[in-house]
């Protein structure tokens, strides 16, 4: 199914709205997926992946775990970064402007690869972010880093392998905000360092030509999930009758 | 303390504040008052004049490439535009509708026309695609080629009277042309991506249909043309041997009319940013003009002007009792406004200010406005170039190290006109408003009343922003002290949105429209005329509280007219006279 990106926008908020994301959070929730696709990092498929998930009827709340006053660990219990984790971000964000630096970390996270679509606004708000997690299997895990500096439009995204070949445990269930106000971070391993090995280096220019690209030709969308937004979002709309075209509108 | 700071009205970063001069803006509590928005007119600076002075003065190319109408005026056309750095062509189809069929509504299947607005040339591969699509409108796909997909519906009394009278070897009666100015009205004009098409950032850095709704209304300004050339096609097709073409002076008064409902409504919650935007530059264009000192020759413009409306008028008609008193006083007024500019002794660097002084004090809503769209008209050097800065980036950001306490004194001195409302009082949440599962229609329902209460669409920002203020007031008060806002948010998320849309628009003062839009008795009409001034629209003809029939284009130039001298004075036009038709 090809469609254009605002109407991917706006299915997507309208069936996080349905699904009882929080006016606020549905829109920052399906702009993340926006971005992740428009700049080529499945966030369509990866929308459809959890979908079935999003609509059961586990919402964990953020706990908090411990806070002192540089770091806060959140506990999201197996929740999605889309509901509540831009609060997280913006959470980093503030703790930075007030004490230099803050680092979020959010413990049973789901969905982390969302999270690059925010940094780039918290960059726009004049923030130095960095996002680190570990996708995969624990013993097989990648290493995802992605790096917004204030006011650049765009993050870089590197991607290291994490497991030490097998023999280290990566912790695939967490997310760290990173975020800085002194200083900026800058992704700094080359390529040909001994120990770490990069397996994709998506920069700032690489993500604007996707996403002009994606702006010029639209993007392709699975139909399946074309379909189920689109019956998510229906759940809102009013039963149409007699009395409401008459009354309603007329 | 932000109480007591000073509020300014800034725009985007990226576009410049616009110099205003010695006189001020008007204060949003004055200009973003409902009422006053529905009973906006026309100005300089509404995309359609903006849209002509641009094809004017770039003389762009417009051929009617092809024309394959039957003798009932069904068929394809295509007009092929030259812009000076783009092709693009515009593709019509129109065909038979059965009368029982022909609706206004959103909610309809079938049109007399569809059309698309395309980007490059039309070879016979893709306008066969384009006919599989393009008619069924909303059920059918489109590609990113399409810039703007459309539908119309002919005004069955002024298209059939005009055909007779063409066919016979006469003119159609004027008068007529008067009371309905078109021969066909759209009643959608998709752009931004809507079921395929390009989306708006495609087109957003293009030279030529950059600024807003500008491609929506270059169609609709083609479809006027289609609608000209089809009409004389039927009738030579009836009567050859005594057709007559339709007289030039009467082409120019046709227009296009549009039939509009609630759906617009939401458009103007939803974009507050850019609503801000066309309201400053309007305003900043009337403060500029303000200042200006007049001279015999502005001053005698003014007169002319005046007179002009006052004629323009007296020929507007609408069945609205509402509108029809509206009208009634403003020709009333219009008249004592002339009066008034010939004969005050007030000395003339502060007669325009004087003029505006003596409007809020004794004339209505409708007289006021009108008149700051004539003041326009004198100062085309200080009012045309604000037309660049009329689009807006929208993005609404958190600021959320904000204290609580810095955002309710914002909400003290930003949303008063919010918080003066008693939600505890049903008549303060008498109407929701819902998107119907037809087409998704929005309408609006009576509480209590309606079914659908619990999807109720989120355009009410009064009660909304009550509610913020009462849960941040009772934070504070459990905390003991303020805290940061995401702090708030962290434990209250379902705050987030309207929280971050007073923190954004706190600095756009012109962005939220200051009424309860749940209150009984709202006139949700004012919002659509709101939007359709800024396009550009005249002769408002509301058909209920809920929809509203208007007439564009109409005394813009032909495309014949094209590369003519351009005077770009045809707003306001009035009805051709005998010696005018030939």
């Amino acid at each position: 199914m090809h469609v254009s990106l605002n109407e991917f926008t706006l299915v997507c908020r309208r069936a996080l709205d349905s699904l009882g994301f929080p006016a606020g959070d549905f829109e920052d929730a399906a702009d993340m997926v926006v971005w992740l696709e428009q700049h080529g990092l499945g966030g369509a498929q990866l929308l459809g992946e959890i979908l079935p998930r999003l609509q059961d009827n586990h919402w964990p709340s953020l706990q908090r775990h411990h806070d002192d006053g540089g770091c806060v660990v959140l506990e999201m219990d197996n929740g999605s970064l889309l509901n509540g984790g831009s609060l997280a971000a913006d959470l980093a964000c503030i703790r930075a402007m007030e004490t230099g630096l803050g680092i979020v970390r959010l413990q049973g996270c789901l969905d982390r690869s969302f999270i690059l679509g925010y940094l780039a606004r918290c960059a726009r708000r004049g923030h130095h972010i960095a996002a680190l997690w570990c996708t995969g299997q624990p013993r097989r895990a990648v290493q995802n880093v992605g790096v917004a500096l204030a006011f650049d439009r765009l993050p870089v995204l590197h991607r290291f392998r994490a497991d030490g070949g097998g023999e280290q445990e990566a912790d695939t269930a967490t997310l760290t905000l990173f975020a800085s106000r002194d200083f900026a971070m800058l992704p700094a391993t080359p390529p040909d360092h001994p120990s770490i090995e990069l397996l994709e280096c998506v920069t700032s220019q690489q993500f604007d030509a996707r996403a002009r690209r994606a702006w010029d030709q639209g993007i392709d969308v699975d139909e399946a999930l074309w379909r189920a937004l689109h019956e998510l979002a229906r759940r809102k709309l009013v039963a149409d009758s007699a009395t409401s075209r008459a009354r309603g509108a007329g | 303390m932000v109480a007591s700071s000073r509020r300014t009205v800034s725009v985007q970063a990226d576009n410049p504040r616009p110099d205003t001069g010695r006189v001020p803006l008007r204060p949003a509590a004055e200009v973003m008052d409902l009422e006053r928005l529905g009973s906006l007119h026309a100005c300089r600076l509404s995309f359609i004049r903006t849209l002509m002075r641009k094809v004017m003065a770039e003389r762009w190319g417009i051929q009617r490439q092809r024309f394959d109408l039957d003798e009932h005026g069904h068929g394809t056309c295509i007009y092929r535009v030259a812009s000076p750095t783009r092709i693009y062509n515009l593709v019509i189809f129109a065909q038979h509708l059965d009368p029982e069929e022909r609706s206004d509504r959103v909610i309809a299947n079938a049109w007399d026309v569809a059309f698309a607005l395309c980007l490059g040339d039309v070879d016979e591969t893709y306008l066969e695609r384009l006919r599989e699509n393009v008619p069924r409108q909303e059920a059918g796909r489109c590609d990113p080629r399409v810039l703007v997909l459309s539908r119309a519906n002919r005004s069955l009394r002024n298209f059939e009277s005009t055909v007779s009278a063409l066919a016979s070897g006469e003119q159609p009666d004027p008068d007529q042309l008067a009371r309905v100015g078109y021969l066909y009205r759209t009643t959608a004009v998709y752009g931004n991506g809507k079921f395929g098409i390009a989306d708006y950032p495609r087109i957003r850095d293009s030279e030529d249909f950059g600024l807003p709704f500008s491609a929506q209304m270059f169609s609709v300004y083609l479809l006027r043309d289609f609608s000209i050339r089809q009409v004389e096609h039927v009738a030579r097709c009836r009567a050859p041997q005594t057709a007559v073409a339709l007289a030039p002076a009467l082409q120019r008064y046709l227009g296009i009319g549009n039939s509009t409902g609630l759906g617009m409504a939401p458009f103007l919650i939803n974009h507050p940013q850019l609503i801000n935007q066309w309201v400053l530059m309007r305003e900043s264009a009337i403060a500029r003009c303000l200042g200006e000192v007049p001279t015999r020759e502005t001053r005698a413009r003014m007169v002319e002007l005046i007179d002009r409306a006052i004629a323009h008028n007296a020929e507007t008609s609408t069945d609205d009792p509402r509108q029809a008193a509206c009208n009634a006083r403003l020709g009333e007024e219009l008249v004592e406004a002339r009066d008034w500019l010939e004969r005050t002794a007030i000395p003339e660097g502060m007669l325009w200010q004087a003029l505006l002084d003596w409007s809020r004090e004794h004339w209505s809503l409708e007289t006021q406005e009108v008149i700051n769209s004539l003041l326009m008209e004198l100062y085309p050097e200080r009012v045309d170039p604000l037309e660049e800065s009329m689009g807006a980036t929208e993005s609404q950001d958190l600021v959320p190290e904000m204290s609580t306490a810095d955002l309710l004194a914002r909400l003290r001195r930003d949303y008063d006109w919010a918080l003066a409302y008693d939600f505890d009082d049903p008549e303060q949440k008498h109407l929701f408003w819902y998107r119907s599962a037809d087409k998704e229609e929005p309408r609006l329902g009576e509480r209590g009343v309606d079914p659908g209460e619990e999807w109720q669409m989120a355009v009410d920002i009064a009660r909304q922003t009550r509610e913020l203020y009462d849960a941040l007031a009772a934070w504070q008060e459990r905390r003991g002290r303020p805290t940061t806002l995401v702090e708030f948010l962290l434990a209250e998320p379902r705050f987030k949105g309207i929280a971050r849309r007073v923190q954004t628009l706190s600095e756009h003062a012109y962005g939220d429209i200051r009424a309860n839009l749940l209150a009984k008795g709202t006139l949700p009409i004012h919002l659509l005329r709101c939007k359709l001034a800024f396009f550009g629209a005249t002769k408002f003809d509301p058909r209920s509280d809920r929809w509203v029939r208007i007439t564009m284009f109409q005394g813009a130039p032909l495309i014949e007219d094209i590369g003519m001298h351009f005077a770009d004075d045809w707003w306001l036009p009035l009805k051709p006279q005998d010696a005018e038709l030939g």
